[in-house]
């Protein structure tokens, strides 16, 4: 017996270290014979996993001068490198790249990244799939699907796919950040919180998961803590310039526009002017709307800021050129817009087209409000609800909007149940800013003829 | 390897290294759970408490103990770092940890560890006591799984990386916990019997049905908790684990110790012997105010084993069961504690210096191979354990070694004695001195009282040596042999008693053997033949019986005895056999006189005849006897039923019959009557005598014959016909019957034709083949024989070898040619 088990031991052992070189053997995590190559990629993938790209890019940059010939890096870089001449040389280099000598993970992820560049989404989504059908579990194949449903707004696809990355890496705070956001979308405030707080927690240095954490506290009304996360971004980063124009929007929405001078001011050290000037248009829009003085942004002196709002930021020229009964204009935006939307449709790459048929629907919904057609009005402002999400602090903003306006009009057809039940459920998000639109608007329909 | 398992875990307890004071649930897989919080630790003073979860730790999520283990070991004592923690409400909070030393577990592991150890010794003590007895193995058994329950599973876990490992181990020691308390119920002190269903052979079936019963047993709750796994997997429902398990595997092990105490009360009332009731009595009272509160708490109040408060009371009284186990074993005297407990801890030691040496080992290793791409193999330390596993046994034996030499000299030069006996018993091939060597010097040199030596013969064992209070023969019982077998040859007598009800002959056998003093049986076998048994009584010092120790030296020396006496055995038997043979070659010439070395059947008539026996003596004869009328003969020839020995001598008393009653009595079938009678009052109904009688007819113008059980003769007239005698109305082997009434025919007879009478050997002798010589192929060699008497024997004889070709015969041949002479012809 007590040989019987030995030699069954030795055979176990044996078949261990079998295995172990057969399966080992074949399985190279990258193709390269330069360790350092091979240590630097490393660094810069767990870089890239914590949302370090200038570290990421770093390393990956400094791997390509160990190996010139590693291919894997350049892909990557793609995710870090903006400029169009860089891009342009770095794909130029990968469809120089010899893909027999590489392994099928690298095949995959160059041939992705090559198709994607080409514009052949369907040859770029069968790789990825067929490979994924192979390795479920491969993380940089999640990672490139992830970020490629992310990117065409396939939330559930893209939600499915960062879930089992943070399986394989529960630090992967792309994955933590997108999550929170992909959470926020759909209404579930407590998950991204917490997706927020433990991408805060794995990179504390960031400005970003601050930067993320105010949005979700701004959309929730509480302005308070997110001025407190925007200014920690800030501190961390002054010039992650998101946060400025973010931290301008939350006080616009908390209807506090007394610092908003001090943020543009403090931007204006760090970002560029168009940015500046961008925040600063959209304040006094904002501003105008808030006191109604509707006529202000349409005066001449005001013709720059007003064309930059109208491209930059149409909600706000809309509801500002509709409240002040300029119809035709607020017709001119909804056109722009719907020209937009149909280049959208024709363009496979672009992604945000479900977000601006909500904000087409819900301007041509307000519009028609304020023209008296009801009924119509109703329609457009229900359908644009099915549109939009909960996306951010301006979607989402504007999703809580377009439901108090859908209230309003529930109230003045008399229905007056479905008007509460819709009112409840935007106080529920942020009570703050149901109860700040419901009382300017009363205060509008008491001073209207 | 339990022992070992425990250490691991107690030695992580106790191994310093940062730690935040947080003790974990161990029944949250991939959670980390607070259970508590040390008092005046970082994680108290941060604020944790008791039902929050850890959600990471320096900066970094975790899902796993050992993720949480790595990350605090990057840091020293007195470091502080984040934590991230989910608080009940399911809100995450960041708050800043101080990490201390790690402190010991506190009291109540202490007492479950000394708990554990307290089994482990007990079933240690009863192993080593009666190593082959099933009870005392599966105790042993018993024993191991309650040490790792109590130790792995019950140990407060933390962020160890051998926490999971350890609870794990756990967690399989209290699946198989209950099956072997039942199983251990079941045989203890007595094993439960199951009858055989009527009419068929018992042992089997009761076998199979025991063997079947115990898998089921065995087997259930590994199978209840895959099922609950798998239901629970399958609807998504979490499952609430008590201690590892779900609360399913706790109600299968309160119904195993339900029907487990049961078979104890029912035992403690119904054995015949005293003792034994009292002795499971005590037991029954230490196993249900030992397990019960456990159970109870475990099944009906499960979180009462999750506060710390409470684990004294529950997990308390299950000292009960170990401490009345050693009482009811102490008090039957059933073992000799000094001993055994001075082995088991220097065992104990060996096994702890062999686990350093390997720690150290180890370390060596980790650090020559970090850094470096083997050390990073997730291969490797699954090889490397593996590779512990399979050189851990033989480095413990050979220190084990050392430690026997220097603190057991005396069993040293009791193996070295025992040794030189076995070899001397090897090159003895005298079956007397092989026998004094057993008898006599095995006794002295073990301390025993006497030992006996029983051989097999005539199918019983017969005792050959040893002391006359023994019987003097045992019957021959093949299970028993074949019982003792299967325990490498040597038993405890007591350990046959269960045997008892199975072998009705066991049972007497087994109260003469002990109240002679016998406690031990060895059986003597070689792979050839069952030689005997040796009978051994105890020692004189002390009324312990054998050792395992000693056990395995007898064992060897036992199997050179049986080596040695089966040599000295044959060797005698072959001296016997050919003695016999010499005596066989004297009879075969003594036989070989009797018959005469020619006939004369009278003027005119030429004879030939010839016998040859098919062994060294045989069965058939011919002679020649004085013929009814004046001047004539008679040639009988006569075929004994049976051959070799018995057939001679029946052979040669009816020769004698014959022919003391021929010199009195002339008329043929006067005579054959007599022989008849006399013959038939020898005795032997089995030994017959077939018999011809021939004879010339007044005038010479033919032949008066009679038959008794032989054959028709042939007859091949001068025309070259040949047919078959009449048969004469009454043809009874002599000796068959009482009163055989025998009559003579008349056969006429021309010049030249020729009589052949043949004993029924010549037809029946076979071919290589098995074919049967046969009538009809005697019936063409006399048509074409020899024309003479002398030739028609030899041309038949010639024909009997070709046909046989040298085959061993198969009967005793005997031929006869009578040829009525040309001169004589009418």
């Amino acid at each position: 017996m007590k040989k019987i088990l030995v030699l069954t031991l030795v055979v176990l052992v044996l078949v261990g270290i079998a295995y172990a070189m057969v399966s080992r053997g074949d399985r190279r995590e990258w193709t390269t014979d330069s360790q350092e190559a091979r240590a630097e990629l490393e660094r810069g993938l767990e870089a890239l996993r914590k949302f370090y790209h200038k570290e990421s890019s770093k390393h990956f940059k400094a791997a390509l001068e160990h190996d010139p010939d590693f291919a894997v890096p350049k892909v990557l870089l793609l995710y870090t490198v903006w400029e169009r001449e860089d891009r342009e040389q770095l794909l130029a280099e990968l469809r120089e790249v010899d893909l027999a000598r590489l392994t099928e993970r690298e095949r995959v992820l160059v041939g992705f990244t090559l198709a994607k560049a080409d514009r052949d989404t369907e040859k770029a989504d069968l790789l990825i799939q067929k490979y994924l059908e192979v390795e479920p579990g491969d993380p940089y194949a999640l990672m490139t699907c992830s970020t490629e449903a992310w990117e065409k707004r396939d939330w559930e696809r893209a939600e499915r796919h960062y879930r089992k990355l943070l399986e394989k890496d529960p630090n992967w705070v792309n994955a933590q950040n997108r999550l929170g956001y992909i959470a926020m979308a759909q209404g579930k405030f407590k998950e991204a919180e917490e997706a927020f707080l433990k991408y805060h927690y794995v990179a504390p240095d960031q400005a970003n998961p601050h930067d993320s954490m105010g949005e979700l506290l701004t959309l929730l009304g509480r302005y308070a803590e997110a001025r407190a996360a925007f200014e920690k971004a800030l501190e961390i980063d002054p010039g992650f310039c998101v946060s400025y124009y973010h931290l301008a929007d939350m006080f616009i929405m908390s209807g506090d526009f007394e610092p908003i001078g001090t943020v543009i001011a403090r931007a204006a050290q760090h970002c560029s002017a168009d940015r500046v000037e961008l925040i600063e248009c959209r304040a006094g829009f904002w501003r105008d709307f808030h006191t109604g003085d509707y006529q202000a942004p349409f005066t001449e002196e005001r013709e720059a800021c007003r064309n930059l709002v109208r491209k930059e930021s149409p909600y706000i020229f809309h509801l500002v050129a509709i409240s002040g009964g300029r119809f035709e204009e607020a017709i001119q935006v909804e056109d722009g817009l719907r020209a937009h939307l149909e280049e959208f449709e024709s363009d496979a790459f672009e992604p945000n087209v479900d977000g601006t048929k909500g904000l087409l629907l819900h301007m041509e919904g307000a519009r028609l409000a304020a023209q008296g057609k009801l009924e119509e009005a109703q329609a457009k402002l229900l359908q644009a609800d099915d549109h939009l999400l909960y996306w951010g602090n301006s979607q989402g903003i504007l999703k809580l909007y377009n439901l108090l306006n859908l209230a309003a009009l529930m109230r003045r057809t008399g229905d007056q149940r479905a008007s509460d039940a819709i009112y409840q459920k935007v106080h529920s998000v942020n009570a703050h800013f149901a109860e700040m639109v419901t009382g300017e608007a009363a205060e509008v329909e008491r001073a209207a003829p | 390897m339990a022992f070992l398992l425990a250490g691991l875990s107690i030695a992580d307890m106790f191994r310093s290294r940062p730690y935040d004071g947080v003790v974990l649930e161990a029944d949250a897989p991939g959670r980390l759970i607070v259970r508590s919080v040390v008092p005046g630790s970082g994680a108290a003073d941060a604020g944790i408490r008791d039902g929050e979860q850890i959600i990471g730790i320096d900066r970094n999520v975790i899902r796993t103990t050992g993720e949480a283990a790595g990350l605090l070991n990057r840091h020293v004592v007195g470091r502080t770092i984040p934590y991230l923690v989910r608080d009940a409400e399911g809100g995450l909070r960041e708050v800043p940890v101080r990490l201390g030393p790690r402190r010991i577990a506190g009291l109540n592991y202490l007492y479950a560890c000394l708990l554990g150890f307290a089994f482990f010794f007990v079933g240690l003590f009863v192993l080593e006591r009666q190593p082959r007895r099933r009870s005392a193995q599966v105790f042993f058994i018993l024993c191991t799984l309650f040490l790792i329950f109590l130790v792995c599973r019950l140990r407060p876990a933390s962020y160890s990386q051998v926490d999971t490992f350890v609870l794990m181990m756990g967690m399989v020691a209290f699946l198989f916990l209950p099956a072997s308390f039942l199983h251990f119920f079941l045989i203890f002190p007595r094993p439960v019997r199951i009858r055989p269903e009527a009419g068929e052979a018992g042992y089997p079936v009761k076998r199979t049905l025991w063997l079947a019963a115990l898998s089921a047993i065995y087997l259930l709750p590994p199978a209840v908790l895959l099922a609950t796994y798998s239901i629970a997997r399958r609807e998504g429902t979490a499952l609430d684990l008590i201690s590892g398990a779900p609360i399913q595997n706790w109600w299968l092990l309160a119904a195993y110790m339900a029907i487990a105490l049961g078979a104890l009360a029912y035992k403690a009332r119904r054995l015949s012997n005293p003792r034994e009731r009292r002795g499971a009595g005590i037991v029954l009272f230490g196993s249900l105010f030992g397990l019960v509160p456990f159970l109870v708490t475990a099944v009906a109040f499960p979180s009462y084993l999750h506060t710390e408060k409470m684990l004294p009371f529950v997990v308390g009284p299950l000292i009960l069961v170990p401490l009345t186990f050693a009482y009811a074993i102490v008090r039957f005297q059933l073992l000799e504690i000094r001993v055994i407990l001075r082995k088991s801890l220097l065992y104990t030691l060996t096994t702890i210096v062999v686990t350093a040496l390997y720690a150290v080992g180890i370390a060596l290793f980790n650090a020559a191979t970090r850094g470096t791409s083997l050390a990073a193999s997730p291969f490797f330390p699954i090889v490397f354990a593996l590779v512990i596993v399979l050189l851990f046994e033989p480095l413990r034996k050979g220190l084990q070694t050392v430690v026997n030499r220097r603190f057991f000299a005396e069993r040293q030069r009791l193996e070295k004695a025992l040794e030189e006996m076995g070899d001397a018993l090897t090159a003895q091939v005298d079956l007397q001195a092989v026998v004094h060597d057993l008898v006599g010097k095995l006794p002295q040199l073990l301390g025993m009282h006497f030992a006996a030596l029983y051989l097999v013969r005539n199918q019983q064992l017969e005792r050959v040596a040893g002391p006359e209070r023994l019987p003097e023969r045992l019957p021959l019982l093949t299970e028993l042999h074949d019982k003792m077998a299967g325990r490498r040859g040597l038993t405890v007598i007591e350990e046959l008693e269960p045997m008892a009800a199975d072998f009705p002959e066991l049972g007497p056998l087994i109260d003469r053997l002990t109240d002679a003093g016998a406690q031990v049986l060895g059986d003597l076998t070689t792979p050839r033949r069952r030689i005997g048994l040796v009978v051994l009584s105890g020692k004189i010092d002390q009324t312990m019986p054998l050792d395992p120790s000693e056990l395995s030296l007898l064992r060897r020396l036992l199997d050179q005895a049986a080596v040695a006496l089966e040599t000295s055995m044959l060797l005698e038997e072959r001296t016997q056999q050919a003695e016999l043979e010499r005596e066989l070659e004297i009879a075969a010439s003594v036989q070989a006189r009797l018959l005469p070395p020619r006939l004369d059947f009278g003027p005119g008539w030429n004879v030939a005849a010839v016998c040859r026996p098919a062994r060294h003596v045989g069965g058939d004869f011919f002679t020649e006897l004085p013929g009814p009328h004046d001047g004539s003969r008679a040639v009988v020839y006569g075929d004994v039923a049976g051959k070799s020995v018995s057939g001679a001598l029946v052979m040669m008393a009816a020769h004698e019959v014959l022919h003391s009653l021929a010199l009195t009595h002339r008329d043929p079938e006067h005579l054959l009557n007599l022989a008849n009678r006399r013959l038939y009052g020898l005795g032997s109904r089995k030994s017959f005598v077939a018999l011809a009688y021939l004879t010339s007819a007044p005038g010479g113008n033919g032949l008066l014959y009679s038959l008794a059980g032989q054959p028709q003769p042939l007859v091949r007239r001068c025309s070259g016909e040949v047919t078959e005698l009449d048969l004469p109305p009454n043809r009874i082997p002599l000796g068959a019957l009482d009163n055989g009434s025998y009559c003579l025919r008349f056969a006429p007879m021309a010049c030249g034709d020729l009589v052949l009478g043949y004993s029924d050997g010549v037809i029946d002798a076979r071919s290589p083949g098995g074919e049967s010589f046969g009538f009809d192929r005697l019936l063409r060699v006399v048509e074409d024989g020899g024309s003479s008497p002398p030739g028609m024997v030899a041309r038949i004889l010639e024909s009997l070898d070709e046909f046989t070709q040298g085959t061993e015969p198969y009967d005793d041949v005997t031929l006869v040619a009578i040829e009525c002479g040309r001169e004589t012809s009418p």
